[in-house]
């Protein structure tokens, strides 16, 4: 038996037999229940559970973290304000078995479960419910997620797939963010962070209300950013700033109908960055070049909610975005998004609820090719249309909960596709969960895979064919030249556990393993071509730990394991290219009223394929909260190493960007 | 949209009952496993708490005997180590300006006072109690922080909240952690 046979045998036999065990040790557990956290079941819940607590749906208390039967971490605004980090992409580090790898000063690539590429290109990311992921290049574009950092309401991470509400590239991952309302915004903010990184970076924020039931707030953001270093010290060509603006407004209006807009826009033209473009006069041969990027972009958003009645609640979001973006090697887009989604949810009885919905999606882009990308045809029009249906069925007083549901989409690529999951809880107790998951996620090839040419290098005819040069160049590139690819798609098993354990402790354990098929891979055999021809496992655990030993220490600690085994062409750029081992650890410790001492430490496996040695890397702050209205912190990060890389792009860059230690500090104002 | 309300669903089963005092009692749930959070996060002058095992006091002002129906379970229970004891008073007795001498004496051996449908003016007869006061004090009337509570909860149509005066809270001698500040409404 081959060792990958063995690891297949031995985690399929555990998916079977874990969950028996897990059901008979919790009917067990039954008797521990204790009759006052029986009688209110919320006791358990932190402060951003209860926050987000639905009191409309008025049947129970189950919509929580701790019964969810998925691998979620929420990220909360204390954490934001407690780990120092100055972008959404490295709050993500927190998230056990989330690696974020920085590529440049204003690149990140973000990935979960195993695989990961030079982009975030497997997660799904939402703002306020709005998609970010950017369907020309189907990625999460890390840099032009950013807004002033006090107003994230929380950051609620899932790993694994969450396609079958969200669909489509929410394969491995969804991360979604809630930003403030406006009535919890109000007044004067005025933040500014500046560093040997960060010169540096300026909020403003003002918040009012019109009336009792009429809040809004306008805001403006200017980041300074500045470059990584080179293995020799030497700045990277990175720096880059952006500026943003933005505004919302919030209405409760009568019968339980609120509605919100809120809408943003961004601009840079320094997004400073390298790349090797191809020469067309010399074979194999590449020029190398400094520029900076831009990025123009604006957005819209309306939302309007409504609980009718007991058994009723509706949400309808629509939105339209605007965006301009140039990148290093020259090549220029133009693109418009409109989205309109529907959520219902309609309590059947005590123990049944249903969750419908359907969503469209218009995108229309232009494109201007550079000598190293082009998209073929330069313009194009596409329509996503999807519907989704999702009931949930309590049995045994609430204790088991079974969640069966299915988004249909049709998309202008592959044509319809379906997404569908079956989760199942257990919750003897208050203070333990146990859950498993089954779930069909589907990766569609999009826009970047089925019209993009890229073109490393040009090629003389001749030394192609062994000879001696003809004289004759063209163009060597890597597309789908014309083939339709397929779907990637996903089978996802996941298992999970969480506990309480005295007032003190949480746990909270994931393990999972995904079998993926049709993985788009450029062929080994015919240079260039995209194929579907890679398939493979990956297997894993995810482990957090929190510790609250006084009500002015919080300990968290959390850990990923991860494992890929890839077969068919380019297997080499598959596996291999996620960290085995991730561990984080992570302290918030309060002294006296005025003072905060945190403190985090990170440690990374290498990942060869990317360049990237292993790393630990520890950051220290300490915020003296001067008064009511003024805060000082100071923060040194990446402190036990002078730099250090995480990913190399070397197929655009010469030299791998490395991350530098630094120090800054943040001033916050309200008034 | 937090993807909790609606992607991992399981939820927003279970209970019977279907009527407006259903929701009203997973607010008032909801609040005292607040409190509870509140109480877990806070640190009290060791004069007024000295050790891990002494009890903690929770004077809750209310006539609505909602009071009378957690006290059984909450005298059972333990947070941080500390027995909990419950005062309930039905409504604070002032006379000439002044809270009556017994009222006033529990109120300072209180280490919360959670005043449910508060009165602007009896705020104020809370607050003046001590120069530094050593006892959170919480309520449910709409601006209870605005008007110098510590913590007021708010309740809108789907969410129960909480509004922090920083100010008020700066001024006692309890300490609360950044955690419950920070997850809260600031009010000026």
């Amino acid at each position: 038996m081959s060792l990958k046979s063995f690891h297949r045998g031995y985690i399929t036999t555990s998916l079977l037999v874990i969950p028996l065990i897990t059901l008979v040790f919790a009917t067990a557990l039954q008797a521990q229940t204790d009759d006052l956290l029986e009688e209110n079941s919320f006791l358990n819940m932190s402060i951003a559970e209860l926050s987000d607590m639905d009191v409309s749906a008025v049947t129970g208390a189950t919509e929580t973290w701790f019964r969810s039967p998925a691998a979620v971490y929420v990220i909360t605004q204390d954490d934001i304000q407690r780990t120092g980090h100055q972008n959404i992409a490295d709050l993500l580090r927190m998230v056990p078995g989330v690696n974020v790898a920085q590529v440049s000063a204003n690149s990140w690539s973000v990935g979960t479960r195993g695989i990961q590429g030079q982009f975030t290109d497997s997660m799904l990311m939402l703002v306020d419910g709005r998609s970010v992921y950017d369907p020309l290049q189907y990625v999460i574009r890390w840099d032009t997620q950013d807004m002033i950092m006090d107003d994230i309401q929380n950051i609620e991470v899932i790993r694994g797939p969450g396609t079958t509400l969200w669909g489509s590239n929410a394969v491995n991952g969804v991360v979604s963010l809630t930003t403030k309302t406006a009535e919890q915004t109000q007044g004067w903010l005025f933040n500014s962070v500046f560093g040997t990184q960060l010169e540096p970076i300026v909020s403003l924020r003002y918040g009012d209300k019109i009336n009792d039931n009429t809040h809004f707030r306008v805001w403006s953001k200017y980041a300074n950013r500045n470059s990584l270093v080179h293995e020799d010290g030497s700045d990277a060509p990175d720096d880059w700033d952006m500026f943003r603006a933005g505004f919302r407004l919030d209405v409760d209006a009568p019968n339980q109908l609120n509605w919100s807009i809120q809408g943003s826009f961004f601009h840079t033209d320094r997004l400073g960055g390298d790349s090797l473009l191809p020469d067309p006069t010399t074979s194999f041969a590449t020029n190398y070049a400094i520029t900076d990027g831009r990025i123009s972009n604006g957005y819209i958003q309306a939302t309007l909610s409504q609980q009718s009645n007991e058994e009723n609640k509706w949400t309808i979001m629509t939105s339209y975005e605007r965006s301009n973006r140039s990148t290093h090697d020259g090549f220029e887009s133009l693109r418009d998004m409109f989205e309109i989604d529907y959520r219902h949810r309609h309590t059947i009885n005590q123990d049944m609820l249903l969750i419908w919905g359907g969503s469209w999606r218009y995108t229309s882009d232009h494109t201007e090719a550079s000598s190293a990308v082009a998209f073929i045809p330069q313009d194009k029009t596409t329509n996503l249309v999807t519907g989704f249906l999702q009931g949930s069925w309590q049995f045994m007083d609430d204790k088991l909960a079974l969640v069966l549901g299915t988004k249909l989409e049709h998309n202008d690529y592959t044509g319809f596709e379906y997404h569908p999951s079956a989760r199942l809880s257990f919750t003897p107790d208050i203070n333990n969960t146990f859950w498993s998951s089954i779930s069909r996620a589907v990766r569609t090839p999009g826009r970047v895979n089925s019209s993009s040419q890229i073109t490393p290098f040009y090629a003389d005819t001749g030394l192609l064919a062994g000879g001696p040069p003809s004289g004759f160049i063209i163009p060597i590139q890597i597309g789908s030249n014309g083939q339709e690819l397929s779907s990637e798609t996903l089978f996802a098993y996941e298992l999970g556990y969480r506990t309480h354990l005295g007032n003190d402790w949480t746990i909270d354990w994931t393990g999972y393993l995904n079998r993926y098929n049709n993985l788009i891979t450029t062929s080994d055999t015919n240079f260039g071509q995209l194929t579907n021809d890679l398939e493979g496992e990956v297997y894993g655990s995810e482990l957090s730990v929190t510790w609250i030993p006084s009500p002015t220490l919080r300990l968290e600690a959390g850990y990923g394991f991860s494992r890929s085994f890839m077969h068919g062409n380019g297997e080499s750029s598959y596996e291999n290219s996620f960290p085995v081992n991730q561990f984080h650890l992570r302290s918030y410790l309060d002294i006296g009223q005025d003072l905060e001492l945190n403190a985090a430490m990170y440690y990374v496996d290498e990942v060869e394929i990317q360049d990237a040695e292993s790393y630990l890397r520890l950051d220290l702050g300490l915020t003296w909260h001067v008064n009511a209205n003024l805060n000082l912190s100071l923060w040194g990060q990446n402190l036990l190493d002078n730099q250090h890389s995480e990913f190399f792009d070397n197929d655009r860059s010469m030299e791998v960007s490395q991350i530098p230690s630094s120090v800054f500090l943040r001033v916050n104002m309200t008034f | 949209m937090p993807l909790l309300w609606i992607v991992l669903s399981v939820g927003m089963l279970g209970q019977s009952e279907s009527s407006e005092s259903a929701r009203e009692n997973k607010i008032q749930k909801i609040k005292i496993a607040y409190m509870v959070n509140f109480i877990r996060f806070t640190v009290w002058p060791e004069s007024h708490l000295p050790n891990d095992d002494s009890t903690l006091v929770i004077s809750m002002i209310d006539n609505s005997g909602f009071a009378q129906k957690i006290q059984g379970s909450l005298s059972k229970a333990k947070i941080n180590q500390h027995p909990i004891q419950l005062h309930i008073i039905d409504e604070l007795k002032i006379t000439d300006g002044q809270i009556h001498e017994e009222q006033k004496n529990k109120l300072l051996a209180s280490h919360v006072i959670y005043y449910r449908n508060a009165h602007k003016s009896d705020i104020e007869f809370l607050t003046g109690l001590q120069d530094q006061p050593q006892f959170l004090l919480l309520g449910d009337m709409k601006d209870f922080a605005e008007h110098g509570g510590m913590i007021g909860f708010k309740e809108s149509s789907s969410k129960v909240g909480f509004y922090v005066n920083i100010n008020a809270i700066r001024q006692s001698k309890i300490q609360i952690s950044s955690k419950v500040l920070r997850l809260g409404t600031t009010v000026r």
